[in-house]
Order: structure tokens, then C-alpha cells, then sequence
């Protein structure tokens, strides 16, 4: 039997903010195989529309006590987040939801999408690259 | 919300369809009906089901089936292992995880199949 996920040591229940940031990651990796012209699929779709949809969603609801998540995420991650990451990720949302369209994007939105997904990266610690990568390979 | 979130990662990933049952019931029924599926993540920590007895339902009735336990509390990963579950899925996971386990137990396989994501 493998085992993956937290050690013993560490492991407890899944809080919103543990599922918030997974959700972004998910959402950076999708826009990075986007970029990278990965296949849309008649299953990817409808997983593309609802990870932006529950971002954009938690997004707004963070926005509304960004001093606690602040906080908490300070504590908890390390991470410091102010009320302009949260445009970007809700940027990142309103992208995500066109990459389903077969509708071009064009070259200056990539050059935006990939601007913003670089400042959500850097400000979450997490490339998707290798991900994305992965996801093509398995194409 | 765990669930959901399991469901878009897979099916992302692998571009398969995945299906999630709010119920042991559902997942019995589903299972009934004579299923494709390859894998089923099954949480064994909630509250109204017995997630272990699903998995020893699919492991008696379906040994090849893949079975994989997911629960935040330690002393399940040793039930797991009495279950003869194929993985244990530790929270809290992240995305890279879920990567890791479909391409452990699904991705090297050819044949396109469904994941079931239950609880």
C-alpha cells in the first residue's frame, strides 16, 4: 500500500484555505498548459470552469476579511498577501473561464495572463510548470 | 468541498471522467450496476458512512479494482492496510499529490476508464 498526503505527524482535516490554495495551484496549472497549447478535453472543460468558479467565488469571500486570512495564512504559510493578490487571482478567474472558448486569445492577452500568473506565483511560491508539463506528457 | 476539489483535479489531469457519490448508497448502487471504473478514492473518516466496508465490498467482489483510503485521522492508514486498500490518501493533500497517485496507479495504463471520487 503506497501513502501519500501529509505525514502522520500532520495530518487533520482540510480547512477552506487548504482547499483555497490547492484550487489556485490547480487553476495556475491549468493556465500554464493553456500557454503551452495543452489540449482542452470534453473532461477538462468542465474542470477548468468550476476550479475558476470556486476561486473566484472564495476569492470574494476572502476579500470581504482579507485582515484575518492575512493573519492566518502569515501564521499557517508565510505567505504575505495583500488586497492586490486577490485581483490578480479574480483576473486569473475571469481568464481561466475563456480557455474552454475556442475563441483565439491573442498575443497581448498572453503577455497579460502570463504576467499575472508570474506575480500569483511568486507571491504563492508555486511555478506549475512541472505540472503543466506533466499534463502534456500525458497527452 | 475536499471532494470537488479531487473530482476537477483528476479529471483535469487525466481527462477522464471521474464521478463522485455523496453517499456509501450511491456508490453501492453505481457499483451494482456493473461499473468501468479503475479507482475509487474513498473517505473513511465521515461521519454517516462506512467507507471501509465499501472498500472491502470492491476488493471482495473486484480484487483488480483499485482502492484507495483517504482520511485525516492516523490510525486509518493501518485499518486501510487490513482492508487490503491499494493507497492511503493522507489530508491534508495537495494537487501535486493527486498528480502522483494518478500517474502511480492510472496513468501508465492504456485503456481509458472512469475514476470515482466518493466522499
Amino acid at each position: 500500500m503506497i501513502r501519500i498526503g501529509a505525514a502522520p505527524s500532520e495530518m487533520r482535516r482540510m480547512e477552506t484555505y487548504d482547499i483555497f490554495f490547492c484550487r489556485l495551484q490547480l487553476l495556475v496549472v491549468m493556465a500554464r498548459g493553456y500557454l503551452a497549447d495543452c489540449p482542452p478535453g470534453e473532461f477538462r472543460n468542465p474542470a477548468i470552469l468550476n476550479t475558476a468558479r470556486r476561486v473566484a467565488n472564495d476569492t470574494v469571500d476572502w476579500s470581504g476579511r482579507v485582515n484575518n486570512f492575512r493573519t492566518e495564512s502569515e501564521t499557517k504559510r508565510g505567505l504575505k498577501l495583500d488586497p492586490t493578490f486577490f485581483q490578480k487571482v479574480k483576473l486569473l478567474t475571469v481568464i481561466a473561464k475563456s480557455f474552454t472558448s475556442s475563441e483565439p486569445m491573442g498575443q497581448f492577452r498572453r503577455s497579460a495572463l502570463d504576467e499575472n500568473l508570474e506575480s500569483i506565483c511568486d507571491i504563492i511560491g508555486f511555478t506549475g510548470s512541472s505540472q503543466a508539463t506533466r499534463i502534456l506528457e500525458i497527452m | 468541498m475536499t471532494k470537488e476539489f479531487v473530482v476537477d483535479t483528476l479529471a483535469y489531469q487525466l481527462n477522464r471522467q471521474v464521478l463522485s457519490f455523496a453517499t456509501e448508497e450511491e456508490a453501492r448502487d453505481y457499483i451494482g450496476q456493473g461499473d468501468s471504473a479503475q479507482l475509487f478514492i474513498v473517505g473513511v473518516d465521515g461521519t454517516d458512512l462506512d467507507g471501509f466496508d465499501l472498500i472491502g465490498t470492491i476488493k471482495q467482489s473486484s480484487p483488480a479494482k483499485i482502492c484507495i483510503a483517504m482520511s485525516a485521522t492516523v490510525d486509518h492508514e493501518q485499518q486501510a492496510a487490513g482492508m487490503s486498500a491499494d493507497g492511503f490518501l493522507a489530508k491534508p493533500f495537495g494537487m501535486a499529490d493527486l498528480f502522483e497517485l494518478a500517474e502511480h496507479f492510472l496513468v501508465e495504463r492504456d485503456s481509458p476508464a472512469e475514476v470515482e471520487a466518493e466522499n
